[in-house]
């Protein structure tokens, strides 16, 4: 056994190595003709005599290479490359017919690979940071909502206190901070992390240094670390930037270090500005603010189940010791990958996604494989002449699979090929405020693994599908397919039985595509058309946070808004301008806890929370409320009226059921005394997520109310994008200091939420397109073939006095029999993908009956244009000819 | 008749167990010496084409019984240098006792008449 290995080894090398190996042939040769002649010259012949001496001594030189070179080639992988050779010269010889099938597999291969590249990228691939599998994601979690969410500073001293299991706990928060000092002031991306937040990653700087733990000091927190984007565009990656400060919040700081041009931590987005997060004495004792979340990574040897019980049980001592506090509080630990997965949006679709391009793949593989069994019929007389000259039957099928899987080779290339065209495409549709939460800012690179996966898929179906077809092709009878003459034999029964088998298979597959997909295209029609409250159409947003030191008192605060308001309404082109604390469709927005008037202050378990907005006179009418009750608020609504507040129908029906909320009144917030009367009541509007059902919300006059964070919304008349330079100009004019922060419309903002459901529903409208196409093609190709076959048979028929419509019944109750055959499983398909995505499915049951019954008909009616042309070629078929036919 | 004997041609399968001997008694050859060697021993009475032995090498290296070397021959070639293995000293002591079983039987079968 050694012993054959090693010769086959030997062997192999000599195959790549089949150069080096002549020439050390050569060497010896000549080494040998050499001495030879030697010889012979002392034996007393002239040079000349003697070298012809020495070659006739020697041998036939060329015979003997002939004769080492077959001694040292693999035969088997000889012979494989002759049948490649073969396969091409007889896919040459079918030109058109092999690109057809190479570029109907590539696009059954394209399907899974474009698929596997989201797998790769957002799922499979390991984090890029040290031993990533050893961090862990920590969250505050309430145990009487289950909602998690982030911690407060003495938790967290404490947690990283007493959790043995965690080699280091970090804590980041997101803090976007305004740049100033610069041409033109600009809120930049940002966050604060403890000085051990990227010792915890395993993150080293590209330039200069990271943080240590001496800045734990707060006298030398004003350090800051910079992204690699931003040290290129700001400082043209010069190194120089080191020790620069800069002026962040009206501080300055210094710049310490540049991060890696890769590095990306997808849990806060794209940030340009790090700076290390350090509590003074009295914010380390605080636990009511919760503002950090926890990094930690796992001690060697513990499992992050080890994690979640130690920090349960430290929670729980927390909870007991500081019950005002901590009651109902512990802590949420999961792998970090699991957390950063949970944000994927497309990430979980893919086991879906998979189950449906692996449909289409089969699909693609059926349709080739009955070309490639109806070519067995015209290459039959070949493979007998083989079988008959000697040619075992292992020879000939292998000849067959290689055949197959060279061509299924070529065609995952090809996919492959396609496959970068179709996550480019997917990875430019994500939303670009979207791709910087997305691993690798969404960029999904066809790399060399993706390429091995296509090309592995595609080996695997040419082995398969070829396998599956070999016993059919190659069992020949040799002496009767040598005996007819004719080009037109039969494939045989058992040929034709495989292809009707594979037909209705196909048919069913395709059933069960166009469902799952037609669900998906629904969904996310549903979302998209989901009354969102207000009128989205031609609205411009963009965000304030005036600066707290220079904007201290309430009234400078109103002033601005209220200038900047004025000033961009009266600009040519905009219908209206207002500002919203909370304007739908952004990250912004915060609960007040919700007191009937008149109530006192519950326990804060029992004490319902509202979504909570400040709104400037306009606002209502700027977006379009929809007023049900009362009035609106307005500009009589001042500092010094009476308070005054709109409500939601949500907040209405649940706290004000069955009556008049008008005139009724609220508190918000514990301890407050501030009494707010309902002068309205607003239809629900859609803040964050359209396909979830609306908070109750109140609005309250922005002039009563003041906060320095808005957003500002202008309708305008025509496109909205045009106006947005106006929007810079009018806050320059009035502060040139006060940068402004997302610039978008509220389309975006909206595309934002239903772009992953847009981009799916796109996806699968491309492979429920390609479905159709391959299954109409599938049926069109055996039927036709079959009446092909029966041409002689129908000539017998209308011969012998069948009627032409006779004839069209035949071919279209066989059609029928696969509709039928294919219908249950087809449907069944269709109930299982349905079911496993119901949880993405938005308004559409998965089992939605005129669904199921729109797609069985469209596929029906493809079926049937399908063999239009096959029935009318059957049915004009003119017996006199048909039976002179063969 | 006075016609000289024919050298007979290399039976087949022996050249390999001819080359083993003759590694295993005069230790690392290259081609040449080998094969001079080979033909000294059996006097003329083998039609041996020098060349064939190149082959026969080959295939005994793919076995594992000879391995091969790189040196430097008398008239300052390039050539390689081959020796047997322990493989092949097992290889021909067993062939060396098929053989002579072989000859034995034949001989018997011949002289039987």
């Amino acid at each position: 056994m050694i012993a054959f290995l090693r010769a086959i080894t030997v062997r192999l090398k000599a195959l790549f190595t089949t150069r080096g190996s002549d020439a050390a042939l050569d060497d010896d040769i000549q080494a040998h003709l050499d001495l030879l002649t030697d010889d012979y010259v002392r034996r007393g012949l002239s040079p000349d005599a003697a070298r012809t001496a020495a070659r006739r001594a020697f041998g036939g030189v060329q015979q003997m290479k002939e004769s080492y070179r077959a001694q040292r080639g693999v035969p088997i992988v000889e012979s494989l490359l002759r049948d490649l050779r073969d396969a091409a010269r007889s896919y040459r010889r079918a030109i058109g017919l092999t690109a057809v099938a190479i570029v109907t597999i590539a696009l059954g291969i394209f399907g899974p690979t474009v698929t596997f590249t989201m797998a790769k990228a957002w799922i499979l691939d390991p984090l890029p940071f040290a031993r990533p599998e050893r961090l862990v994601d920590l969250r505050n979690l309430d145990k009487r909502t289950g909602s998690v969410g982030s911690v407060s500073a003495a938790d967290f001293l404490d947690w990283r206190r007493d959790a043995t299991s965690l080699e280091e706990l970090a804590g980041y928060r997101q803090a976007d901070v305004r740049l100033t000092g610069v041409d033109r002031a600009e809120f930049v991306r940002g966050a604060t992390v403890t000085p051990n937040f990227f010792d915890t990653l395993g993150v080293t700087a590209r330039v200069g240094r990271l943080f240590d733990r001496v800045e734990a000091d707060a006298n030398r927190s004003k350090l800051t670390v910079i992204s690699y984007a931003m040290w290129r565009e700001r400082f043209h990656a010069d190194p120089a930037a080191l020790g620069q400060a800069i002026r962040l919040d009206g501080e300055d700081y210094t710049i310490v270090g540049v991060l890696p041009e890769t590095f990306q931590f997808t849990l806060v987005g794209r940030c340009d500005v790090w700076r290390p997060l350090v509590w003074t004495a009295e914010q380390a004792v605080e636990r009511r603010a919760r503002s950090v979340v926890g990094l930690g990574r796992l001690r060697q040897g513990r499992t992050v189940d080890e994690a979640r019980q130690e920090l349960t049980q430290v929670a729980a001592r927390l909870a007991s010791t500081f019950p005002a506090t901590n009651a109902n509080r512990s802590v949420r630990v999961l792998r970090l990958a699991d957390e950063i997965r949970r944000h994927h949006d497309l990430g979980f679709i893919v086991p879906v996604m998979f189950a449906i391009v692996g449909c289409v793949l089969l699909m693609a593989c059926v349709n080739v494989t009955n070309v490639m069994l109806a070519r067995t019929s015209t290459r039959r007389r070949e493979m007998a002449v083989r079988l008959a000259l000697g040619a075992s039957r292992g020879r000939i099928v292998r000849q067959w699979l290689v055949e197959h899987v060279a061509l299924f080779l070529a065609a995952s290339a090809l996919g492959a090929a396609l496959a970068v065209y179709g996550a480019d495409w997917i990875s430019q549709s994500i939303p670009v405020e979207n791709r910087q939460y997305l691993r690798n800012y969404a960029v999904l690179p066809v790399d060399r693994t993706v390429v091995l996966f296509a090309l592995s898929v595609g080996a695997l179906c040419g082995l398969a599908f070829g396998g599956l077809t070999a016993s059919a092709g190659v069992r020949a009878d040799v002496t009767a397919d040598l005996r007819d003459a004719s080009t037109r034999s039969t494939v045989g029964r058992s040929g034709t039985r495989l292809r009707a088998a594979l037909v209705v298979c196909q048919v069913a597959l395709a059933l069960g595509v166009l469902i799952s997909a037609g669900l998906l295209v629904l969904t996310a029609r549903n979302v998209a058309r989901v009354n969102v409250g207000f009128d989205p159409a031609r609205l411009l947003t963009f965000q304030l946070n005036l600066d707290p030191r220079r904007y201290g008192a309430p009234a400078d605060v109103r002033g601005f808004y209220e200038r900047l308001t004025g000033d961009l309404a009266r600009r040519p082109g905009v219908v209206a301008a207002a500002a919203g604390s909370l304007v739908p469709f952004g990250t912004d927005g915060r609960g007040a806890e919700f007191f009937l008037d008149g109530a006192a202050d519950t326990p804060p378990a029992q004490t319902p929370t509202v979504t909570l907005s400040e709104i400037t006179a306009d606002y209502a009418g700027t977006v379009r409320l929809r007023l049900v009750r009362g009035r609106a608020l307005s500009a009589i609504d001042g500092a010094e009226s009476p308070r005054s507040a709109l409500i939601n129908e949500t907040l209405a029906a649940r706290y004000f059921p069955n009556q008049d909320p008008v005139g009724r009144r609220f508190r918000l917030g514990r301890g407050t005394t501030t009494a707010w009367t309902v002068v309205g009541m607003v239809g629900d509007v859609k803040n964050y997520e359209t396909i979830e059902p609306a908070d109750p919300q109140v609005y309250v006059p922005f002039a009563q109310q003041p906060r320095r964070a808005m957003t500002v919304v202008v309708r305008t008349n025509g496109n909205p994008e045009t106006q947005a330079a106006d929007a810079r100009d009018a806050v320059a004019a009035i502060d040139p200091n006060e940068p402004i922060a997302d610039l978008t419309t509220m389309a975006d903002r909206i595309r934002r939420v239903t772009g992953p459901f847009q981009i799916i529903a796109s996806f699968v409208t491309f492979f429920g397109a390609l479905t159709l196409l391959l299954s109409g093609v599938g049926v069109y190709g055996v039927i036709s073939y079959s009446w092909a076959q029966r041409t002689r048979e129908i000539g017998v028929r209308i011969a012998l006095g069948a009627r032409r419509q006779d004839v069209g019944a035949l071919v279209l109750k066989q059609i029928r029999t696969f509709l039928l055959a294919a219908l249950v499983p087809g449907l069944l398909l269709a109930w299982a993908i349905g079911h496993a995505l119901q949880a993405m499915l938005f308004g559409v049951t998965p089992t939605d009956w005129r669904l199921y019954l729109s797609m069985t008909a469209l596929l029906t009616a493809v079926a049937l244009v399908a063999v239009l042309v096959p029935a009318r070629r059957a049915m004009s078929i003119d017996p006199m000819k048909a039976l002179r036919y063969e | 008749m006075g016609k000289p004997p024919v050298p007979a041609e290399v039976p087949y399968g022996t050249l390999d167990l001819m080359v083993l001997k003759t590694l295993d008694v005069m230790g690392p050859l290259h081609g040449y010496r080998l094969a001079r060697r080979i033909e000294q021993v059996v006097e003329g009475s083998l039609a041996l084409n020098q060349g064939t032995i190149y082959p026969a090498l080959l295939r005994l290296e793919q076995q594992g019984w000879i391995a091969s070397k790189w040196g430097v021959t008398e008239t300052n070639r390039r050539a390689r240098f081959f020796s047997i293995t322990r493989a092949g000293r097992r290889q021909l002591a067993a062939e060396r006792k098929g053989w002579a079983r072989t000859v034995a039987m034949m001989s018997r079968l011949l002289e039987e008449q």
